[in-house]
């Protein structure tokens, strides 16, 4: 049977099983750093007591990456206890611990990644 | 400058029906491809997989009509999520966001094992891989822009509502459709020659590789995407 002239060599196969490997590899680091978060939030939630929910609007989103994005950075500053972002809403529901970071700091996060943030109102109960 | 920037500052002539309409729909389609951060990975995994197709199925036409069945797909997305508009809100949830990354992520893993395994297979089997490549490029763009358009769209056809015309809102989706998806055809054109310029140089190789290695990099952002959006 005919085949393709490309070289016949285990390249191919390594290359393929190095990719895999590669990805395996970055698919574990991403669980983990995805576990860290779940046990920073869980022993955020034990701080509860002077807990803050605002609302920030957020211009910019576009797709569930933008989603993802905006709540990863903002979930990962120290004293947020909780982050919702709404692809629908354009906006995001952030709970975090009063003087341990700052309405204008959950703004600054935003706009660092290139989104537009409004204004926070505190949410209401 | 944001999507929101562009239609509020171009938002009335939306309503209106006029060929200017048009134009600023089209534009923001060009806008939100450019603006969206998933243009950038998706983009590379499309001229991976154009170029992948082109090798391995050797011929001259196969890149263009994988690029341009990807260029299709996003249009048929857009304009039946334009007519059943009502179903944008269910697009957008989170868990809906959730599976459609990991279903990204996978069949771009799948596309990356094509991708690298491709030039391996005897010419039978070259033969069955060929149809599915442009339907198979017309289903990953089809998947790609139900999870990426809606919001943008939901926003142009809020903006667009006061004409209350479902066909003009289906014209407008098939309009900002076009425009989402020109950046990828052209993207897929150029790397479909590039990859034909290089049938018989010593690039071949290199572009199969870095074709897989984009696959590769699409499939790790998706599941990023996936991992946060799984934190609740």
């Amino acid at each position: 049977m005919k085949t393709i002239s490309l070289p016949q060599g285990t390249l191919t196969k390594r290359l393929l099983c190095l990719g895999l490997l590669g990805w395996m590899g970055l698919m574990t680091l991403s669980y983990r750093q995805a576990l860290k978060g779940e046990e920073k939030t869980t022993s955020q939630q034990s701080l509860q007591g002077t807990a803050k929910t605002v609302i920030i609007p957020v211009k910019g989103m576009s797709c569930s990456a933008c989603q993802a994005n905006v709540k990863q950075n903002v979930a990962s500053l120290q004293g947020v206890q909780d982050v919702t972002v709404s692809l629908e809403k354009r906006e995001a529901k952030v709970t975090y611990t009063q003087g341990k970071v700052s309405p204008e700091q959950l703004v600054k996060t935003i706009n660092e990644l290139g989104y537009q943030a409004g204004k926070p109102v505190e949410a209401k109960k | 400058m944001t999507l929101e920037d562009f239609i509020e500052r171009f938002g009335d002539s939306l309503s209106q029906g006029s060929f200017l309409s048009f134009a600023v729909t089209l534009l923001a389609g060009i806008v939100a491809s450019g603006v969206c951060p998933c243009t950038l990975p998706v983009g590379l995994g499309m001229a991976g997989l154009v170029s992948s197709s082109a090798q391995t199925n050797n011929s001259r036409q196969q890149g263009f009509l994988v690029a341009t069945a990807f260029f299709a797909g996003i249009v048929v997305n857009l304009t039946l999520l334009g007519a059943l508009a009502g179903r944008l809100g269910a697009i957008l949830t989170e868990s809906f966001g959730r599976y459609w990354a990991l279903g990204m992520a996978i069949i771009s893993l799948l596309a990356a094992i094509i991708s690298f395994y491709g030039p391996r297979l005897k010419e039978k089997q070259l033969a069955v891989l060929r149809k599915p490549g442009i339907s198979g490029a017309f289903g990953y763009s089809f998947i790609f822009s139900l999870g990426t358009s809606a919001a943008p769209l939901l926003l142009l056809l809020s903006v667009a509502a006061a004409t209350a015309s479902p066909v003009y809102g289906l014209l407008l989706s098939l309009t900002f459709g076009i425009g989402r998806g020109l950046p990828f055809l052209f993207v897929g054109l150029f790397a479909g020659a590039v990859s034909r310029f290089a049938q018989l140089t010593w690039f071949r190789r290199s572009i199969q590789i870095m074709s897989g290695g984009a696959l590769l990099f699409v499939s790790y952002y998706y599941l990023q995407t996936y991992l946060a959006l799984m934190q609740d």
